[in-house]
């Protein structure tokens, strides 16, 4: 059994807001986003190679991979973290190499659940991801 | 059309700002129960037919409804087919997502399962940048 992801899209304005819970501490969830290595682990899509070409984790760093596809073609990202706070707050853009000039807005934060995991000592956290249009200054009145 | 992401993206496009009018929503509601003309669709609505005519010429350039040519009565019929390209491109994207925190659980499962010489990396920190003032 996996845990739902929900998906809500607030009609008039370009953003979704996925929320999706994790059995696992609010600290591990955050480091599989701030590590390099954890993160080209799970970010996928599936059937493609995820390579870190830079990772500067912290506010105003750039990040960038690239995704190699089973014939060898490579897809190419980049962005930048305009912030983050340990284990809460993940703020960064977004652009597929292949349509530059579409930058997305994606925030990352944590949310720790009323529910505990019965039996067990770990922590329910559930992060929820804001992909947004960057050009949208609606984005935010909502949050 | 699907081998044309272009035009197929231009067609989802119309299709969702077509559907962002909560009267045209109805009127989509409407149709799927089975086809209407005009004036049918007007009744429920305090809008003049003119209003629905125009809402239809929108559903219809965005491929969502279409009308009868030869009838007298011209009555609008949903394209069942332009909807379910509409909920397989969110189920797309949502089995993507879906696929995309299960491949995150089975790397914090992994991490959580206690391996020597990974217990001390998962108390050590990971980069904290607000506590690094340069």
């Amino acid at each position: 059994m996996t845990n739902p992801v929900v998906i809500e899209a607030a009609p008039g304005t370009g953003y979704l807001d996925i929320t999706r819970e994790f059995d696992a501490p609010v600290q591990a969830v955050f480091r599989a986003h701030a590590d390099p290595d954890l993160y080209v682990q799970w970010i996928g899509p599936r059937g493609l190679t995820s390579t870190v070409t830079s990772w500067d984790f912290r506010d105003g760093g750039n990040y960038g991979f690239e995704q190699r596809d089973a014939t060898g073609e490579v897809y190419g990202f980049r962005g930048v973290f305009h912030t983050v706070i340990a284990n809460s707050l993940i703020i960064q853009t977004f652009e597929y190499l292949g349509a530059p000039g579409e930058v997305s807005l994606d925030r990352l934060r944590s949310s720790r659940s009323r529910m505990d995991a019965p039996g067990s000592s770990a922590e329910r956290s559930s992060p929820r991801q804001r992909r947004s249009n960057a050009w949208s200054p609606k984005a935010w009145s909502t949050a | 059309l699907a081998d044309q992401p272009d035009q197929s993206d231009a067609l989802l496009d119309r299709a969702f700002s077509a559907l962002a009018d909560p009267v045209r929503r109805a009127i989509v509601a409407r149709l799927s129960r089975g086809p209407a003309t005009l004036g049918e669709l007007a009744g429920p609505f305090d809008i003049t037919a003119q209003a629905v005519s125009k809402h239809i010429s929108v559903l219809e350039s965005a491929g969502l409804v279409w009308r009868t040519r030869e009838a007298q009565r011209r009555p609008v019929h949903l394209d069942a087919s332009a909807l379910e390209r509409l909920t397989s491109w969110i189920d797309q994207y949502r089995l993507e997502a879906e696929a995309r925190y299960r491949r995150l659980d089975a790397v914090l499962a992994a991490e959580q399962t206690p391996r020597p010489g990974r217990n001390q990396r998962a108390q050590e920190s990971w980069p904290q940048p607000k506590e690094k003032p340069e």
